[in-house]
């Protein structure tokens, strides 16, 4: 590389419109998002692994990704005061997709209400609430929804739906 | 000076809090890119950041390789952005006022990484050639006199120095590129 090209690329690097990076909001969910995961490892807790161990399914193969439906900058960690819908989707292939919709019910609790679409085959859900040891699995009907109650406000979720998994850490509920 | 791709991943592994700001600082600006030359709206480049990174801590043991983390990330980041990018135009194109999402090229792509390479160096370089550099290259002509009183130097060692700072940048990068081929 010339000088002149070397000092060409310095400039697009800090001058390109591409370089401006993430929000400070963004940069701060994102810094959050890890160290929570890194404490919950440090915890002794690994991510997923109790799903993998039930359905015998690579459930590191898979993660999940929250990615806002209706509430701007929505993400891990993401909280609200009444309800929250939120997408999941699956971050390699993004071949299955789950609705999430909780609702708070005044009682101390949270009503989920879910969808799994995907691919073709049966889902089944599992959830894990804070504080448990096992995870339940939920009814699932036959077009993938599904629906549960919980005083818990946070649960791990994971579902799994042909070959595909997806498995969600951390779900943050009103 | 800041620490080498390496070291922060290595502290990643260990639990370091601070380690993973680090690594969220050196890699945020090169994942947000990519999404970017999808030329999707700047909340959701965010969020494509938000995602490809936290995917990226469940996988930091393959990753210590800083050559493999930054193709890790850019592939990464290609399909979430095209993910998004798919769900964006299936919503937009409704109300029929999308502007088209188009793939970046290779080209683009390979740009994009060596864009990424030059900032990690200069990040490494540290101050005060990090400094002098960011001030002279920012801008397209800089003012010396303003930019010597800025960073506390007199106007004549500027030019010394750029050279110097220059030398030192060019022999990061190298090291970057050549871990890059191996």
């Amino acid at each position: 590389m010339t000088d002149h090209d070397f000092e060409t690329l310095l400039a697009r690097a800090l001058r390109d419109e591409t370089q401006r990076g993430a929000s400070p909001e963004a940069i701060v969910r994102i810094r959050a998002a890890g160290h929570e995961h890194l404490a919950r490892i440090a915890a002794g807790r690994t991510p997923a692994a109790w799903f993998g161990r039930l359905v015998d399914a690579a459930a590191e193969a898979v993660r999940g990704s929250l990615v806002h439906e209706q509430l701007a900058g929505a993400a891990v960690g993401l909280r609200s005061t009444a309800s929250v819908r939120q997408r999941v989707y699956g971050s390699a292939g993004g071949a299955m997709e789950l609705d999430l919709e909780s609702t708070e019910e005044g009682d101390g609790t949270c009503r989920v209400r879910g969808l799994c679409s995907g691919p073709a085959g049966h889902a089944r859900v599992l959830v894990l609430e804070e504080g448990a040891a096992e995870p339940r699995e939920l009814t699932c009907t036959a077009d993938g929804r599904f629906e549960f109650t919980t005083a818990s406000g946070r649960v791990d979720l994971a579902t799994s739906m042909g070959s595909s998994v997806l498995v969600v850490d951390g779900v943050d509920l009103p | 000076m800041a620490r080498s791709a390496e070291d922060i991943i290595d502290r990643c592994l260990r639990g370091e809090a601070r380690a993973w700001d680090d690594f969220v600082d050196r890699y945020q600006r090169l994942v947000w890119s990519v999404a970017r030359s999808y030329r999707l709206p700047a909340e959701d480049c965010d969020d494509v950041t938000q995602a490809v990174l936290v995917a990226a801590l469940r996988h930091l043991a393959d990753l210590r390789d800083p050559a493999k983390a930054a193709s890790w990330l850019i592939t990464s980041a290609h399909r979430e952005s095209w993910r998004v990018a798919r769900n964006r135009r299936r919503t937009v194109d409704l109300v029929g006022d999308f502007a088209s999402v188009s793939e970046p090229d290779d080209r683009r792509a390979t740009d994009l990484e060596a864009m990424h390479s030059m900032r990690a160096a200069l990040d490494e370089l540290g101050d005060p050639c990090r400094a002098l550099l960011v001030a002279l290259f920012s801008e397209v002509d800089p003012h010396y006199p303003d930019l010597a009183k800025r960073l506390g130097m007199p106007v004549g060692s500027i030019g010394p120095t750029r050279g110097r700072c220059i030398e030192k940048l060019r022999a990061r990068m190298g090291a970057h590129l050549e871990a890059k081929s191996e």
